[in-house]
């Protein structure tokens, strides 16, 4: 990791420093995180990982700007996150950010195609056609674009939703159990296809999983508990991660 | 069942009172309606008691049958007082004379209120018969003195001690104001001018000399009223005069008030009934989304062993109590609405004599079950629908209903309902049966219009979505698309949704077309028929007498003059109307549409005993030239005419048309309610009008002189205050389903929450968010309005196909339309409000955790 944090900055995606949440007040108070430092370069394939309750959804949250932080700042890129409105947060993440649900949150009422589409339609900019072509290949896409997400399997409507994520290039994409609603075959498809993003087009990953074989699919696997980062490293196999999340519950 | 059902209501409380509210509205018509019009009636209840407290007997003449038109009593020889006077048991007696007659103060006419007409009673001071107390100076005792009631002199700002004119068919005649009194404790009757004066002048200005209307009589101690009702029976022994008890006499004269109550009574609740319609479908709707929304948790209560009978009461129950609090609410309302309306009119001095507000059984039984059994009907199907969630779906993410086995086939069932709807609506308006059957009919076939149009409307929603839609998106670009798309997206929500506003919508143009067919058709009528430059007609509707024909004509710059008279009158037993006309004048005049080969040469004859019949009075009654008829009027007399011609009217001279000298055998008062003056060549209009009404002012200052083009103008006002109350009362429908509008957007926002925040969380703005649900609203908005459209000229196309034999003709109010349709784009920007700022509100974390 060292090596990794030694490398010009220019390089970094997201910069994290002593980032705390505290939900509540008082004795009802409840601290999701308790101070995490993290930095992720263009083109890192990231698992952040950790029992229920860890805090890993919520550090996902802040990173991605949907929520903010109770202290610390957060940059993407060459800009500090923490001090924006909803406004500025908003425009930022039309370029700077793209997601992937769990639940697909696909428009039920959009065709696939559209539902691609729709970040670049909400920002009112054209979605680069060479760049479009090559996700509707990657993902397979090509003969399903017109149908409604009612008419596509629980791995296509996913498929939709990472092209919409990838197609206005954002500097990271985040993915929220991206295949916790998927049989294990078609989550296996799905983390392939993030995969290749990464290797083929050098996207930016954070994926939150408490899936062990899907995180053995990432560069680097961060492991939060009660709040902080207690362990990060490189690649890692399932059996791995698996002792690893053993010993943290 | 009953606690989660509370709690289910409480915890969502907004929701609760917007579906409240439809009912509450419908309900507190109609328990309003009742205590208003309760009130009235229990008022002149209580003033003809009290009026005839010391009366026991009163003997007036009889009519020949019931009038149509409540005409004024007809005179009896004075004599007929002594005649009683010597029957045993008749204590104290008093003849008396009532009449029209209106006040002339300043120059400027005054009378009673809204077109009733005005009384001129006389007094002779007997406290016996008195119902009146003098409040101020005191009655009249002399010749040239009158007195008026509270209501009036306050309004008019009469004061004791005025020199006033009292105009009457007689003329003008000086008085002096010597009183001002309350009648039966009431201030007012409702604003009709009373003036009292002694029964010498009352005689004297009505033209009744040695005569009276109407004899009062009271029982000496030891006879019943009864009985000396009969014994004065027997003693006058001629079928002329009606006697009655004094009961039977404020029981008879409550009745006409009454019934001329029950009319306003039943149309304010015909209005209430389309507001609990229209209340209906925003139910419907608001229980099919939110059934909808917990499919989960009903599948929950499956998988725990609830049983679909328990499901299903779950949400009766919630509609029961939904229906009970909003009805009993709605009563509530009402009694305050009418208390309120009553203040207004007690502000306006046209106060109604105050009796205190009484509210029967019936004020709240009657709203309490149209409120409870509207919301279960309304509620029914959803509750039915929600028995066929399947337990599993409990544990399926976005598991929905499945779809009732009827709901492919409801819009073409729609469809035919709509079709048997019209069928039975053009039946209704062409059958021959009584104004209650034919109301009867046309309203069951339009509530089945209704009903089909918003079932079919479901297949109209995407192809009127995408039509509205389109030039829209091309303005507003992506979020106008989306809005599109989102009111396209469950089309049988939406149908519901724009269906309520179909409703209010589709009557405001039927009433729209109707009138305006009305409207044009007797305008064309006028042109058509009467040839006259000025109309002049009574202030209050009442008959001008003949005398005003010869004041018109003695006008410089008048050529000829014609007067119209008519009385109540029966052929065979049917009201028939009855135009009588100077056949020497006619032709100058009236331009008739003869038939059957007739010519103005025809009108020669009406000098004799010849008569005129209009074609569909004579179609309808198989009436030919050269048949007899006899013409029974209603003071009892009667005439036979011979049918000489064929005319076609259907407007202005419906029925049977004769000369004067046939209604001089009808009438001892052959009066006048129409004079129509032409100019002679060349005469200046404004100068020959100008000349008009100072000899009206000077004779018979309660003509009211107008032009052809104000007399139109005048018709349309009459006209268009109707149809302003019509709008004033669907503005209610309208209003409910724009509550409805914002109910459903703002369920399909809660609905949409992981949507909404996955767009915000892709970068929409909370302006993109909102301007997306305005423009769902609007379109929706647009297609309950373009339906309503379509629907209202429909109906009213049928509607006026079917009166055309009254000489109604088709025109599409063009105004109206496009001032329906801005009126709906801002309708629709108006419900969008609360839900679209609501929408923006979603964070985009609170959407990612939202389950």
């Amino acid at each position: 990791m060292s090596d990794e944090a030694v490398q010009t900055n220019s390089q970094s995606v997201i910069r994290a420093t002593g980032v705390t949440r505290t939900y509540g007040h008082g004795d009802t108070a409840v601290e999701a995180l308790r101070g995490v430092d993290l930095e992720l370069v263009a083109g890192e394939f990231v698992a952040v990982m950790g029992p229920s309750g860890s805090g890993k959804s919520t550090l996902m949250h802040i990173l991605a700007g949907i929520d903010r932080p109770t202290d610390g700042e957060v940059w993407i890129r060459d800009r500090e996150i923490t001090s924006l409105n909803d406004k500025e947060l908003t425009l930022l993440r039309r370029t700077a950010v793209g997601f992937v649900f769990q639940f697909f949150n696909l428009l039920p009422m959009l065709t696939a195609e559209e539902n691609m589409d729709l970040p670049h339609e909400i920002a009112g900019t054209k979605p680069d056609p060479e760049w479009r072509k090559l996700l509707v290949d990657a993902t397979g896409l090509g003969s399903r674009l017109s149908h409604r997400p009612a008419e596509l399997s629980g791995g296509q409507q996913q498929r939709v939703a990472i092209a919409r994520a990838l197609l206005t290039r954002p500097d990271v994409v985040f993915a929220d159990e991206p295949t916790g609603n998927l049989d294990s075959r078609t989550g296996q498809e799905i983390l392939q296809l993030l995969r290749r993003s990464v290797d083929e087009f050098g996207q930016t990953i954070v994926m939150v999983t408490h899936d062990p074989f899907a995180a053995s699919i990432a560069d680097r696997v961060v492991f939060l508990q009660d709040g902080l980062v207690v362990r990060d490293g490189g690649r890692m196999d399932g059996s791995e991660i698996f002792d690893v999340m053993k010993g943290l519950e | 069942m009953l606690k989660i059902a509370i709690r289910n209501i409480l915890a969502r409380k907004l929701r609760f009172f917007m579906t409240a509210i439809a009912i509450v509205l419908g309900t507190a018509m109609i328990s309003g309606t009742y205590v208003l019009t309760d009130q009235i009636n229990g008022a002149f209840d209580d003033i003809f008691q009290q009026a005839n407290t010391g009366t026991d007997v009163i003997v007036s003449k009889k009519m020949a049958f019931d009038s149509q038109t409540g005409a004024q009593s007809e005179p009896i020889a004075a004599d007929v007082v002594e005649r009683i006077q010597h029957v045993p048991g008749v204590d104290q007696i008093e003849g008396s004379v009532s009449g029209t007659g209106s006040l002339v103060v300043d120059g400027k006419s005054v009378t009673s209120l809204g077109g009733a007409p005005a009384l001129l009673v006389s007094d002779s001071g007997n406290k016996q018969f008195n119902a009146l107390t003098y409040v101020k100076g005191a009655r009249p005792s002399t010749a040239g003195q009158i007195a008026v009631d509270q209501g009036s002199a306050s309004k008019n700002h009469l004061i004791v001690g005025q020199r006033v004119k009292v105009a009457t068919r007689t003329g003008l005649h000086p008085a002096t104001l010597t009183g001002v009194f309350k009648f039966a404790g009431a201030s007012s009757l409702g604003g009709t001018l009373i003036t009292v004066t002694t029964l010498g002048d009352a005689q004297k200005w009505l033209n009744m000399e040695g005569q009276i209307t109407q004899v009062a009589v009271s029982a000496q101690s030891g006879t019943s009223a009864d009985a000396l009702r009969d014994r004065i029976r027997d003693t006058l022994d001629s079928p002329q005069y009606l006697v009655e008890t004094g009961q039977q006499n404020a029981d008879r004269q409550a009745e006409d008030i009454q019934s001329g109550l029950s009319i306003i009574r039943n149309t304010l609740f015909v209005f209430a009934a389309i507001a609990i319609l229209v209340g209906g479908f925003v139910i419907f709707n608001v229980f099919s989304i939110t059934i909808a929304q917990r499919v989960r948790e009903m599948a929950m209560l499956r998988t725990i062993g609830a049983r679909r009978s328990q499901i299903m009461r779950r949400v009766v129950i919630e509609a029961l109590i939904i229906g009970l609090v909003a009805s009993i609410i709605g009563i509530f309302v009402g009694v305050l609405l009418a208390m309120g309306l009553k203040a207004m009119l007690d502000a306006f001095d046209i106060g109604l004599p105050s009796a205190g507000i009484s509210i029967h059984a019936k004020t709240v039984i009657v709203p309490l079950a149209v409120g409870i059994v509207a919301t279960l009907l309304a509620a029914l199907i959803p509750a039915i629908r929600a028995t066929h969630i399947a337990p599993v779906a409990a544990l399926r993410e976005g598991a929905v209903i499945p779809r009732s086995r009827l709901h492919r086939y409801t819009p073409w069932i729609g469809l035919g309902a709509l079709v048997i709807g019209l069928v039975i609506t053009l039946v209704g308006v062409n059958s021959d049966g009584t104004v209650t059957r034919v109301l009867g009919t046309v309203g069951v076939g339009l509530l089945l219009v209704l009903f089909g149009m918003g079932a079919v409307m479901r297949l109209l929603i995407r192809p009127l979505a995408t039509a509205i839609g389109a030039p829209i998106s091309a303005i507003f670009g992506q979020r106008a698309r989306l809005g599109r798309q989102n009111a396209a997206r469950d089309t049988t929500r939406t149908a519901s949704t724009a269906a309520a506003l179909m409703i209010g919508i589709g009557l405001v143009v039927f009433v729209a077309v109707f009138t305006d067919g009305i409207k044009t058709s007797f305008f064309d009528a006028i042109d058509r028929t009467i040839q006259a430059d000025q109309i002049i007609m009574d202030n209050s509707f009442q008959p001008l007498p003949a005398g005003a024909v010869q004041t018109a004509r003695d006008t410089p710059g008048i050529a000829s003059v014609l007067g119209v008279g008519t009385v109540e009158t029966r052929i065979d037993g049917r009201n028939t109307s009855l135009s009588a006309i100077d056949p020497g004048q006619a032709s100058e005049i009236v331009r008739f549409d003869w038939r059957d080969g007739g010519s103005d040469a025809l009108l020669s004859k009406l000098t004799g005993d010849g008569a005129l019949v209009e074609q569909g009075y004579a179609t309808d009654h198989g009436i030919s030239i050269g048949d007899h008829l006899t013409l029974h009027s209603i003071y009892g007399s009667s005439a036979g005419v011979n049918v000489v011609g064929i005319y076609h009217d259907p407007q202005i001279f419906t029925g049977v048309t004769i000369g004067d000298g046939v209604y001089r055998r009808l009438t001892d008062q052959p009066d006048v309610s129409l004079v129509l003056a032409k100019m002679k060549p060349g005469a200046d209009l404004d100068a020959t009008t100008a000349a008009l009404k100072k000899s009206f002012q000077e004779s018979y200052p309660t003509g009211v002189v107008r032009t052809r083009a104000e007399y139109r103008d005048f018709i349309s006002g009459q006209l268009n205050q109707i149809l302003g109350i019509f709008y004033v009362l669907l503005a209610l429908s309208i209003i409910i389903s724009l509550v409805g509008v914002i109910i459903t957007l703002l369920l399909a926002v809660y609905e949409r929450t992981r949507e909404i925040g996955m767009m915000r969380a892709v970068g929409a703005t909370r302006g993109q968010i909102r301007s997306m649900i305005t423009f769902e609203s609007v379109i929706t908005a647009i297609i309950g309005a373009i339906v309503g459209l379509v629907l209202g000229l429909i109906l009213g196309y049928v509607m006026i196909k079917g009166l055309e034999s009254q000489g109604l003709s088709f025109s599409v109010p063009v105004g109206t339309l496009i001032t329906v349709l801005v009126m709906a784009v801002l309708a629709g920007l108006l419900a969008a409000i609360i839900p679209a700022r609501r929408a923006a509100k979603l964070q985009p974390l609170e959407a990612l955790h939202y389950e």
